[in-house]
């Protein structure tokens, strides 16, 4: 008996929402931020790229053992251990990532009791982890969805 | 210090700390799927799962790191240095570009050349 097994299709389903919510949060938040540094809608999509992240990353978690055994241990490991590495990349990335989306959110705060013209002092930070987060997303949507293709939960 | 800075200060130091343990990997309890248990040593032939271990290690001295730094620089009178913000991006997006072309080289050469 793996955990979460029985209702990991649903599990994997909300993964895949969350990771989509992740993606436009993030183009959006660059978007913004490239534009003009002291928009206040950094902070919206900073909060929703957070909460998105949060979700897809424990949703992930969850999904995990099911994947590691029907998946990972009984087909890809034999199969295609080249797929295995890019999984195993896709993961660590997330981890990875993690803090950075909480940085953001964070650097993005003060955005709300600034004037227009006033940049916030950390802004090459905040555009710096956004770029970054953003490649990690991309990544880990791109191998994410591929490996579906070979075989899913 | 201004309270911005203490917070771009806490959260690089986050992101380098994060990058540098989870990088070294250090000894971290082991899930294995099947029975279902937690297990500190490596069972041979065993489904195995470090990644939890792992990323637990990371995400919390990387919490560590911000509170600590964070109460560092509330300790600091004087206003920072202009070249902070700029140093600040170089060492976190330099940290975690770093951390995450280690990541990739490490899985190729262990399971793409298979």
């Amino acid at each position: 008996m793996i955990v979460f097994e029985s209702f990991v299709k649903v599990l994997h389903f909300l993964h895949w929402v969350a990771a989509i919510t992740c993606l436009a949060a993030c183009v959006h938040l660059i978007v913004r931020l490239t534009k003009s540094r002291v928009d206040r809608r950094v902070y919206l999509h900073a909060r929703t790229l957070l909460v998105a992240y949060l979700a897809v990353y424990t949703l992930g978690s969850l999904v995990y053992p099911t994947f590691r055994v029907r998946v990972r241990a009984e087909f890809l490991d034999r199969v295609y251990p080249w797929a295995t590495g890019l999984f195993e990349v896709k993961e660590h990335a997330a981890t990875l990532a993690l803090l950075p989306v909480v940085g953001i959110f964070l650097l993005s705060r003060p955005l709300l009791s600034r004037s227009e013209r006033q940049a916030p002092p950390h802004s090459p930070l905040l555009l710096g982890l956004s770029v970054l987060v953003m490649c990690v997303l991309v990544f880990n949507a791109c191998v994410g969805w591929y490996l579906g293709t070979l075989r899913s939960v | 210090m201004r309270a911005e800075d203490r917070v771009g200060i806490a959260v690089c130091a986050a992101v380098v700390t994060a990058c540098v343990v989870h990088v070294m990997a250090p000894s971290a309890p082991i899930y294995y799927p099947l029975d279902p248990a937690w297990r500190w040593e490596k069972v041979p032939g065993g489904v195995a799962m470090h990644w939890y271990g792992r990323s637990a290690w990371s995400l919390a001295s990387g919490v560590l790191a911000f509170g600590l730094a964070h109460f560092a620089a509330g300790l600091v009178r004087r206003d920072p240095p202009r070249w902070l913000p700029r140093a600040l991006a170089a060492l976190g997006v330099g940290s975690l570009a770093l951390a995450l072309a280690f990541v990739a080289q490490h899985e190729w050469s262990v399971w793409m050349t298979r």
